[in-house]
Protein backbone atom coordinates (compact mmCIF):
# COMPACT_ATOMS: atom_id res chain seq x y z
CA UNK A 1 0.00 0.00 0.00
CA UNK A 2 1.49 3.37 -1.41
CA UNK A 3 1.96 6.12 1.21
CA UNK A 4 -0.11 8.73 1.92
CA UNK A 5 0.92 12.39 2.76
CA UNK A 6 -1.92 13.10 5.32
CA UNK A 7 -2.39 16.97 5.51
CA UNK A 8 -3.81 17.51 8.98
CA UNK A 9 -6.28 20.61 9.46
CA UNK A 10 -5.60 23.03 12.09
CA UNK A 11 -7.56 21.77 15.25
CA UNK A 12 -9.01 24.28 17.54
CA UNK A 13 -8.70 24.00 20.85
CA UNK A 14 -11.44 22.22 22.57
CA UNK A 15 -13.75 23.69 25.20
CA UNK A 16 -16.41 21.49 27.14
CA UNK A 17 -19.68 21.21 25.59
CA UNK A 18 -22.44 23.96 27.00
CA UNK A 19 -24.53 22.93 29.59
CA UNK A 20 -27.09 23.60 27.81
CA UNK A 21 -28.75 24.74 24.59
CA UNK A 22 -26.79 25.40 21.27
CA UNK A 23 -29.54 27.23 19.69
CA UNK A 24 -28.46 31.22 18.85
CA UNK A 25 -30.19 33.20 21.60
CA UNK A 26 -28.94 33.93 24.81
CA UNK A 27 -33.03 33.88 26.49
CA UNK A 28 -33.10 35.60 30.13
CA UNK A 29 -32.55 32.51 31.62
CA UNK A 30 -29.41 31.53 30.99
CA UNK A 31 -27.86 35.04 31.60
CA UNK A 32 -25.24 35.08 34.59
CA UNK A 33 -21.81 35.06 36.30
CA UNK A 34 -20.29 32.62 32.87
CA UNK A 35 -19.07 34.58 30.37
CA UNK A 36 -20.76 34.91 27.36
CA UNK A 37 -20.50 31.56 24.46
CA UNK A 38 -19.28 32.79 21.28
CA UNK A 39 -20.93 32.05 17.61
CA UNK A 40 -18.54 29.83 16.55
CA UNK A 41 -15.22 28.86 17.58
CA UNK A 42 -12.19 30.80 16.21
CA UNK A 43 -10.07 28.51 13.90
CA UNK A 44 -6.32 29.26 13.52
CA UNK A 45 -5.35 30.27 10.01
CA UNK A 46 -8.72 31.37 9.26
CA UNK A 47 -9.64 34.98 9.00
CA UNK A 48 -12.97 34.67 7.52
CA UNK A 49 -14.67 33.42 10.74
CA UNK A 50 -13.75 35.69 13.06
CA UNK A 51 -15.93 35.00 16.57
CA UNK A 52 -19.20 37.28 16.92
CA UNK A 53 -20.65 37.37 20.44
CA UNK A 54 -24.11 35.58 20.56
CA UNK A 55 -24.87 38.68 23.05
CA UNK A 56 -23.55 41.22 20.17
CA UNK A 57 -25.29 39.49 17.50
CA UNK A 58 -28.81 39.62 19.35
CA UNK A 59 -28.86 41.26 22.84
CA UNK A 60 -30.86 38.90 25.10
CA UNK A 61 -34.49 40.89 26.40
CA UNK A 62 -36.55 38.40 27.35
CA UNK A 63 -39.78 40.56 26.45
CA UNK A 64 -38.62 40.48 22.41
CA UNK A 65 -36.31 37.40 22.00
CA UNK A 66 -39.78 35.07 21.96
CA UNK A 67 -41.04 37.15 19.33
CA UNK A 68 -38.21 37.00 17.51
CA UNK A 69 -37.51 33.94 17.51
CA UNK A 70 -41.38 33.68 16.16
CA UNK A 71 -40.89 35.84 13.72
CA UNK A 72 -37.82 34.01 12.46
CA UNK A 73 -39.83 31.23 12.27
CA UNK A 74 -42.60 32.73 10.16
CA UNK A 75 -40.56 34.96 7.81
CA UNK A 76 -39.30 31.11 6.98
CA UNK A 77 -42.48 30.53 5.93
CA UNK A 78 -43.12 33.57 4.25
CA UNK A 79 -39.88 33.04 2.25
CA UNK A 80 -40.96 29.40 1.43
CA UNK A 81 -44.19 30.91 0.32
CA UNK A 82 -42.78 34.12 -1.96
CA UNK A 83 -40.18 31.52 -3.85
CA UNK A 84 -42.82 29.20 -4.65
CA UNK A 85 -45.07 31.78 -5.77
CA UNK A 86 -42.05 33.09 -8.18
CA UNK A 87 -41.30 29.87 -9.31
CA UNK A 88 -44.97 29.90 -10.68
CA UNK A 89 -44.67 33.01 -11.61
CA UNK A 90 -42.13 32.46 -13.70
CA UNK A 91 -44.04 29.05 -15.25
CA UNK A 92 -47.04 31.60 -16.51
CA UNK A 93 -48.89 30.06 -13.95
CA UNK A 94 -50.77 33.23 -12.70
CA UNK A 95 -53.23 31.67 -10.53
CA UNK A 96 -50.90 29.35 -8.34
CA UNK A 97 -48.63 32.55 -8.32
CA UNK A 98 -51.56 34.57 -6.52
CA UNK A 99 -52.66 31.87 -4.40
CA UNK A 100 -48.86 31.73 -2.86
CA UNK A 101 -48.98 35.54 -2.67
CA UNK A 102 -52.78 35.18 -0.51
CA UNK A 103 -51.10 32.57 1.93
CA UNK A 104 -47.87 34.74 2.50
CA UNK A 105 -50.16 38.21 3.19
CA UNK A 106 -52.22 36.09 5.75
CA UNK A 107 -48.80 36.23 7.32
CA UNK A 108 -48.12 39.69 7.81
CA UNK A 109 -50.91 40.68 10.75
CA UNK A 110 -49.07 37.72 12.92
CA UNK A 111 -45.91 39.26 11.80
CA UNK A 112 -46.50 42.33 12.64
CA UNK A 113 -47.62 41.63 16.40
CA UNK A 114 -43.96 40.80 16.89
CA UNK A 115 -42.71 44.40 16.06
CA UNK A 116 -41.30 45.14 19.62
CA UNK A 117 -38.25 43.33 17.87
CA UNK A 118 -37.85 47.22 16.46
CA UNK A 119 -39.01 49.75 14.85
CA UNK A 120 -37.00 49.06 11.57
CA UNK A 121 -38.54 45.70 11.39
CA UNK A 122 -41.83 47.14 12.13
CA UNK A 123 -41.71 49.77 9.21
CA UNK A 124 -40.75 46.72 6.64
CA UNK A 125 -43.89 44.69 8.04
CA UNK A 126 -46.22 47.49 8.03
CA UNK A 127 -45.02 48.76 4.05
CA UNK A 128 -46.01 44.82 3.20
CA UNK A 129 -49.18 45.15 5.02
CA UNK A 130 -49.71 48.32 3.02
CA UNK A 131 -48.47 47.02 0.14
CA UNK A 132 -51.11 43.93 0.12
CA UNK A 133 -53.99 46.36 1.27
CA UNK A 134 -53.45 48.73 -1.72
CA UNK A 135 -53.61 45.73 -4.03
CA UNK A 136 -57.05 45.54 -3.16
CA UNK A 137 -56.62 41.64 -4.48
CA UNK A 138 -54.86 42.07 -7.50
CA UNK A 139 -51.99 39.92 -8.58
CA UNK A 140 -48.49 41.15 -8.14
CA UNK A 141 -45.56 40.89 -11.23
CA UNK A 142 -43.24 38.42 -10.63
CA UNK A 143 -40.18 41.59 -10.14
CA UNK A 144 -42.98 42.72 -7.63
CA UNK A 145 -42.73 39.24 -6.32
CA UNK A 146 -39.34 38.80 -6.55
CA UNK A 147 -38.37 42.17 -4.55
CA UNK A 148 -40.58 41.41 -1.62
CA UNK A 149 -38.92 37.37 -1.40
CA UNK A 150 -35.84 39.57 -1.03
CA UNK A 151 -36.60 42.21 1.13
CA UNK A 152 -38.04 39.20 3.52
CA UNK A 153 -35.28 37.15 3.04
CA UNK A 154 -33.14 39.89 4.25
CA UNK A 155 -34.96 40.94 7.22
CA UNK A 156 -34.71 37.17 8.22
CA UNK A 157 -31.22 37.53 7.84
CA UNK A 158 -30.98 40.68 10.32
CA UNK A 159 -34.49 41.33 11.47
CA UNK A 160 -33.21 43.61 13.95
CA UNK A 161 -32.62 46.66 11.89
CA UNK A 162 -32.52 50.10 12.63
CA UNK A 163 -35.05 52.53 11.06
CA UNK A 164 -33.04 53.75 8.38
CA UNK A 165 -32.02 50.24 7.03
CA UNK A 166 -35.97 49.77 6.77
CA UNK A 167 -36.65 52.69 4.67
CA UNK A 168 -34.27 51.25 2.34
CA UNK A 169 -36.62 48.16 1.75
CA UNK A 170 -39.33 50.13 2.00
CA UNK A 171 -38.08 52.49 -0.82
CA UNK A 172 -36.99 49.08 -3.02
CA UNK A 173 -41.38 48.23 -2.39
CA UNK A 174 -41.82 51.57 -3.56
CA UNK A 175 -39.61 51.66 -6.53
CA UNK A 176 -41.72 48.48 -7.65
CA UNK A 177 -44.78 50.34 -7.80
CA UNK A 178 -45.89 49.19 -4.86
CA UNK A 179 -48.24 52.10 -2.57
CA UNK A 180 -46.91 51.27 0.82
CA UNK A 181 -48.91 54.32 2.92
CA UNK A 182 -52.16 53.67 4.12
CA UNK A 183 -54.38 56.18 1.28
CA UNK A 184 -55.73 57.78 4.62
CA UNK A 185 -52.85 59.27 5.25
CA UNK A 186 -53.24 62.46 4.14
CA UNK A 187 -56.89 62.86 6.34
CA UNK A 188 -54.71 62.77 9.25
CA UNK A 189 -54.02 66.06 8.54
CA UNK A 190 -56.33 69.36 9.06
CA UNK A 191 -58.03 69.27 5.66
CA UNK A 192 -61.18 71.70 4.94
CA UNK A 193 -63.72 70.61 2.40
CA UNK A 194 -62.58 73.54 0.26
CA UNK A 195 -59.10 74.28 0.89
CA UNK A 196 -58.57 75.81 -1.91
CA UNK A 197 -60.37 79.31 -1.66
CA UNK A 198 -60.21 79.39 2.15
CA UNK A 199 -56.51 78.40 1.89
CA UNK A 200 -54.76 82.18 3.03
CA UNK A 201 -57.08 81.88 5.86
CA UNK A 202 -56.76 78.39 6.68
CA UNK A 203 -53.08 79.37 6.90
CA UNK A 204 -52.96 82.19 9.14
CA UNK A 205 -55.39 79.97 11.64
CA UNK A 206 -52.51 77.10 11.20
CA UNK A 207 -49.60 79.51 11.87
CA UNK A 208 -51.00 80.91 14.59
CA UNK A 209 -52.18 77.43 16.04
CA UNK A 210 -48.48 76.50 15.36
CA UNK A 211 -47.52 79.53 17.76
CA UNK A 212 -49.60 78.80 20.05
CA UNK A 213 -48.15 75.07 19.86
CA UNK B 1 -44.50 75.83 -21.31
CA UNK B 2 -42.86 76.18 -18.13
CA UNK B 3 -44.50 75.71 -14.93
CA UNK B 4 -43.39 76.55 -11.63
CA UNK B 5 -44.07 74.52 -8.78
CA UNK B 6 -45.57 75.84 -5.51
CA UNK B 7 -45.86 74.26 -2.31
CA UNK B 8 -49.73 72.96 -2.46
CA UNK B 9 -48.73 71.49 -5.78
CA UNK B 10 -45.21 69.98 -4.20
CA UNK B 11 -47.38 68.94 -1.04
CA UNK B 12 -50.04 67.15 -3.48
CA UNK B 13 -47.50 64.92 -4.97
CA UNK B 14 -45.21 64.26 -1.86
CA UNK B 15 -47.83 63.87 0.84
CA UNK B 16 -50.30 62.44 -0.62
CA UNK B 17 -49.71 58.92 -1.99
CA UNK B 18 -52.70 56.75 -3.50
CA UNK B 19 -55.23 60.24 -3.28
CA UNK B 20 -56.81 62.02 -6.46
CA UNK B 21 -54.54 64.90 -5.23
CA UNK B 22 -51.46 63.09 -5.96
CA UNK B 23 -52.70 61.83 -9.40
CA UNK B 24 -53.97 65.25 -10.91
CA UNK B 25 -50.96 66.82 -9.60
CA UNK B 26 -48.62 64.21 -11.32
CA UNK B 27 -50.74 64.24 -14.56
CA UNK B 28 -50.27 68.19 -14.37
CA UNK B 29 -46.05 68.02 -13.86
CA UNK B 30 -45.98 65.55 -16.64
CA UNK B 31 -47.89 68.05 -19.27
CA UNK B 32 -45.07 70.47 -19.19
CA UNK B 33 -41.83 70.38 -21.01
CA UNK B 34 -40.06 71.72 -17.82
CA UNK B 35 -40.99 72.09 -14.37
CA UNK B 36 -39.15 74.55 -12.08
CA UNK B 37 -38.95 74.15 -8.11
CA UNK B 38 -38.06 77.59 -6.42
CA UNK B 39 -36.39 75.71 -2.93
CA UNK B 40 -38.89 78.90 -1.51
CA UNK B 41 -41.34 75.77 -2.23
CA UNK B 42 -39.61 72.81 -0.14
CA UNK B 43 -38.79 75.76 2.65
CA UNK B 44 -42.74 76.22 2.89
CA UNK B 45 -43.35 72.66 2.34
CA UNK B 46 -41.34 71.70 4.99
CA UNK B 47 -42.21 74.55 7.61
CA UNK B 48 -46.16 73.73 7.11
CA UNK B 49 -47.34 70.57 5.45
CA UNK B 50 -44.46 67.92 6.03
CA UNK B 51 -44.61 69.70 9.88
CA UNK B 52 -47.80 68.79 10.13
CA UNK B 53 -47.12 65.82 9.62
CA UNK B 54 -44.61 65.05 11.89
CA UNK B 55 -47.06 66.58 14.37
CA UNK B 56 -49.46 63.36 13.72
CA UNK B 57 -46.47 61.59 13.94
CA UNK B 58 -44.98 62.97 17.66
CA UNK B 59 -48.60 62.28 18.95
CA UNK B 60 -49.09 58.89 18.07
CA UNK B 61 -45.69 58.24 20.00
CA UNK B 62 -47.06 60.05 22.56
CA UNK B 63 -50.04 58.88 22.82
CA UNK B 64 -49.71 55.26 21.09
CA UNK B 65 -53.64 56.09 20.56
CA UNK B 66 -54.91 56.27 17.16
CA UNK B 67 -58.32 57.56 18.61
CA UNK B 68 -56.81 59.85 21.30
CA UNK B 69 -54.63 60.98 18.31
CA UNK B 70 -57.28 61.90 15.84
CA UNK B 71 -59.23 63.38 18.59
CA UNK B 72 -56.31 65.93 19.49
CA UNK B 73 -55.82 66.62 15.90
CA UNK B 74 -59.51 67.39 15.45
CA UNK B 75 -59.43 69.42 18.70
CA UNK B 76 -56.71 71.75 17.77
CA UNK B 77 -57.85 74.45 15.47
CA UNK B 78 -62.02 74.52 16.03
CA UNK B 79 -62.07 77.66 13.45
CA UNK B 80 -61.82 74.68 10.29
CA UNK B 81 -62.86 72.26 12.29
CA UNK B 82 -66.44 72.85 10.97
CA UNK B 83 -65.21 72.89 7.57
CA UNK B 84 -62.65 69.64 7.57
CA UNK B 85 -63.94 66.47 6.23
CA UNK B 86 -65.33 64.19 8.39
CA UNK B 87 -62.57 62.07 9.08
CA UNK B 88 -63.70 58.63 11.38
CA UNK B 89 -61.51 56.82 13.31
CA UNK B 90 -63.39 53.75 11.46
CA UNK B 91 -62.44 55.32 7.89
CA UNK B 92 -58.75 55.05 9.29
CA UNK B 93 -58.98 51.72 10.61
CA UNK B 94 -61.00 50.38 7.83
CA UNK B 95 -57.92 51.35 5.04
CA UNK B 96 -55.34 49.68 7.25
CA UNK B 97 -57.28 46.54 7.09
CA UNK B 98 -56.36 43.48 4.95
CA UNK B 99 -59.68 42.28 5.27
CA UNK B 100 -62.16 45.21 4.81
CA UNK B 101 -64.85 43.21 4.80
CA UNK B 102 -64.58 42.44 8.96
CA UNK B 103 -64.40 46.01 10.53
CA UNK B 104 -63.10 45.80 13.55
CA UNK B 105 -64.31 48.64 16.38
CA UNK B 106 -61.15 50.58 17.91
CA UNK B 107 -61.72 51.47 21.21
CA UNK B 108 -59.71 53.85 22.67
CA UNK B 109 -56.43 52.49 24.67
CA UNK B 110 -57.47 48.56 23.17
CA UNK B 111 -54.80 46.48 21.81
CA UNK B 112 -56.12 47.22 18.38
CA UNK B 113 -56.09 51.20 18.65
CA UNK B 114 -52.32 50.71 19.63
CA UNK B 115 -51.91 48.29 16.69
CA UNK B 116 -53.43 51.15 14.89
CA UNK B 117 -51.47 53.58 15.89
CA UNK B 118 -48.14 51.65 15.11
CA UNK B 119 -49.70 51.22 11.86
CA UNK B 120 -50.29 55.36 10.93
CA UNK B 121 -47.15 56.01 12.75
CA UNK B 122 -44.67 54.00 10.99
CA UNK B 123 -46.67 55.15 7.94
CA UNK B 124 -45.67 58.70 8.65
CA UNK B 125 -42.52 58.22 9.57
CA UNK B 126 -41.16 56.44 6.58
CA UNK B 127 -43.64 58.64 4.49
CA UNK B 128 -41.88 61.97 5.85
CA UNK B 129 -38.08 60.85 5.51
CA UNK B 130 -38.57 59.17 2.00
CA UNK B 131 -40.60 61.91 0.38
CA UNK B 132 -38.30 64.58 1.94
CA UNK B 133 -35.65 63.03 0.01
CA UNK B 134 -37.32 63.03 -3.23
CA UNK B 135 -38.43 66.45 -3.43
CA UNK B 136 -35.62 67.70 -5.60
CA UNK B 137 -36.47 64.69 -7.92
CA UNK B 138 -39.89 65.39 -8.96
CA UNK B 139 -39.19 68.20 -10.96
CA UNK B 140 -37.09 68.92 -14.26
CA UNK B 141 -35.18 70.99 -12.18
CA UNK B 142 -34.82 72.48 -9.02
CA UNK B 143 -33.80 76.51 -9.15
CA UNK B 144 -33.40 79.43 -6.94
CA UNK B 145 -31.46 78.36 -3.72
CA UNK B 146 -31.89 80.33 -0.80
CA UNK B 147 -28.49 80.79 0.59
CA UNK B 148 -29.81 81.35 4.00
CA UNK B 149 -31.64 78.34 4.57
CA UNK B 150 -30.56 75.31 4.95
CA UNK B 151 -32.65 71.71 3.37
CA UNK B 152 -31.61 69.69 6.40
CA UNK B 153 -32.88 65.84 6.56
CA UNK B 154 -35.98 65.25 9.30
CA UNK B 155 -34.53 62.97 11.87
CA UNK B 156 -36.06 60.94 13.95
CA UNK B 157 -34.67 61.64 17.95
CA UNK B 158 -33.86 59.00 20.61
CA UNK B 159 -37.18 60.44 21.95
CA UNK B 160 -39.10 58.75 19.07
CA UNK B 161 -39.92 62.71 17.93
CA UNK B 162 -38.92 64.28 14.95
CA UNK B 163 -37.15 66.77 14.28
CA UNK B 164 -37.19 69.16 11.50
CA UNK B 165 -35.02 71.53 11.79
CA UNK B 166 -34.22 74.24 10.64
CA UNK B 167 -37.72 74.72 9.87
CA UNK B 168 -36.34 78.57 8.58
CA UNK B 169 -33.77 80.53 7.45
CA UNK B 170 -30.96 81.26 9.25
CA UNK B 171 -31.49 84.30 11.24
CA UNK B 172 -27.88 85.78 11.47
CA UNK B 173 -28.28 87.98 8.10
CA UNK B 174 -30.49 89.17 5.93
CA UNK B 175 -32.95 87.47 3.73
CA UNK B 176 -31.19 86.86 0.63
CA UNK B 177 -33.91 87.23 -1.61
CA UNK B 178 -33.71 90.99 -0.26
CA UNK B 179 -30.98 92.01 -2.77
CA UNK B 180 -33.16 91.39 -5.84
CA UNK B 181 -36.27 92.84 -4.18
CA UNK B 182 -34.94 95.84 -3.07
CA UNK B 183 -33.62 97.05 -6.55
CA UNK B 184 -34.97 99.72 -7.96
CA UNK B 185 -36.22 98.51 -11.34
CA UNK B 186 -38.41 96.24 -9.58
CA UNK B 187 -40.14 98.87 -7.32
CA UNK B 188 -43.33 99.03 -9.58
CA UNK B 189 -43.32 95.44 -9.68
CA UNK B 190 -43.60 95.47 -5.76
CA UNK B 191 -46.32 98.40 -6.31
CA UNK B 192 -48.18 96.02 -8.46
CA UNK B 193 -47.92 93.17 -6.18
CA UNK B 194 -49.25 95.07 -3.35
CA UNK B 195 -51.92 96.76 -5.35
CA UNK B 196 -53.35 93.43 -5.95
CA UNK B 197 -54.12 92.71 -2.35
CA UNK B 198 -57.00 94.18 -1.38
CA UNK B 199 -56.45 97.17 1.25
CA UNK B 200 -60.23 95.62 3.28
CA UNK B 201 -58.66 92.44 3.31
CA UNK B 202 -59.04 90.94 7.00
CA UNK B 203 -56.99 87.97 5.89
CA UNK B 204 -53.75 87.58 8.37
CA UNK B 205 -51.69 86.53 5.86
CA UNK B 206 -53.03 89.29 3.26
CA UNK B 207 -52.29 92.17 6.09
CA UNK B 208 -49.04 91.11 6.56
CA UNK B 209 -47.95 90.60 3.28
CA UNK B 210 -48.98 93.89 2.00
CA UNK B 211 -47.09 95.69 5.51
CA UNK B 212 -43.52 93.81 3.98
CA UNK B 213 -44.40 94.76 0.26
CA UNK B 214 -44.45 97.99 1.92
CA UNK B 215 -41.79 97.98 3.70
CA UNK B 216 -39.71 96.73 0.58
CA UNK B 217 -41.21 100.06 -1.67
CA UNK B 218 -40.47 102.70 0.91
CA UNK B 219 -37.42 101.27 2.64
CA UNK B 220 -35.91 99.04 0.78
CA UNK B 221 -32.07 99.42 1.97
CA UNK B 222 -33.86 98.28 5.36
CA UNK B 223 -32.88 94.27 5.10
CA UNK B 224 -35.48 91.28 5.24
CA UNK B 225 -35.43 89.28 7.85
CA UNK B 226 -37.08 86.06 7.84
CA UNK B 227 -40.12 86.27 9.18
CA UNK B 228 -40.95 89.11 6.59
CA UNK B 229 -39.64 86.81 4.06
CA UNK B 230 -42.22 84.01 5.36
CA UNK B 231 -44.78 87.22 5.23
CA UNK B 232 -44.00 87.38 1.64
CA UNK B 233 -45.23 84.07 0.99
CA UNK B 234 -47.60 84.01 -2.52
CA UNK B 235 -46.13 87.17 -4.00
CA UNK B 236 -42.53 85.38 -3.62
CA UNK B 237 -43.68 82.95 -6.54
CA UNK B 238 -45.38 85.61 -8.50
CA UNK B 239 -42.12 87.98 -8.38
CA UNK B 240 -39.63 85.45 -9.09
CA UNK B 241 -41.61 83.34 -11.60
CA UNK B 242 -39.67 83.23 -14.58
CA UNK B 243 -41.51 85.09 -17.60
CA UNK B 244 -41.84 82.08 -19.85
CA UNK B 245 -43.06 79.90 -17.22
CA UNK B 246 -46.70 79.78 -15.21
CA UNK B 247 -47.06 79.15 -11.54
CA UNK B 248 -48.65 75.84 -11.13
CA UNK B 249 -51.29 75.95 -7.68
CA UNK B 250 -53.86 74.56 -6.58
CA UNK B 251 -54.74 77.82 -4.46
CA UNK B 252 -55.75 79.70 -7.79
CA UNK B 253 -56.99 82.29 -6.01
CA UNK B 254 -54.42 83.94 -4.27
CA UNK B 255 -52.06 83.52 -6.79
CA UNK B 256 -53.84 84.53 -9.71
CA UNK B 257 -54.54 88.03 -8.50
CA UNK B 258 -51.25 88.37 -7.83
CA UNK B 259 -49.65 86.52 -10.93
CA UNK B 260 -51.71 89.01 -13.01
CA UNK B 261 -50.65 92.16 -11.68
CA UNK B 262 -47.49 92.00 -12.88
CA UNK B 263 -48.39 90.01 -16.52
CA UNK B 264 -47.80 86.85 -15.06
CA UNK B 265 -50.17 83.50 -14.82
CA UNK B 266 -51.15 81.06 -12.76
CA UNK B 267 -52.50 77.49 -13.47
CA UNK B 268 -54.07 74.98 -11.54
CA UNK B 269 -53.34 71.10 -12.03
Amino acid sequence: MPDTNTIEFPKPALEPPPASGTGGYRLSGTQGGAPARIARHAVRGSTALAPIEIDKLYPADKNYVSDLIAALSVLADAIGLLEKARAAARNKDAFTADRYWQRFQSLLPGLFTRRKIGDGYGAVINALHFACVNQHGAPVSLEQLTTVWRVIKELRNAPVITFEQALKYVQELEDCHLQVYPTTISELIQETEDDESIRGDDRSDERSLEARL
Amino acid sequence: MKAYVETTVLTNVLLKPGSEKEAEAKSALSRYEETLLPVYSIKEFKAGPLDHYAYVHDKLVQTRSLAHTLAAVNSLNPITEARRKSTSLEALAAAAQLDSTKPRTIRPGSPADEEMADRYRYALASLIILRWQRRRKMTTKTIQDLECYTEAQPEIGKDGFFDLTPKECAHDRPCCLWGELKLDENKSILTALRNAIPETSQGYEDKNRRKVLKHLINTPKLPLDREQCRWLGDAVFAFFCPKDAVILTTNIRDHQRLAKAIGKRAQQP
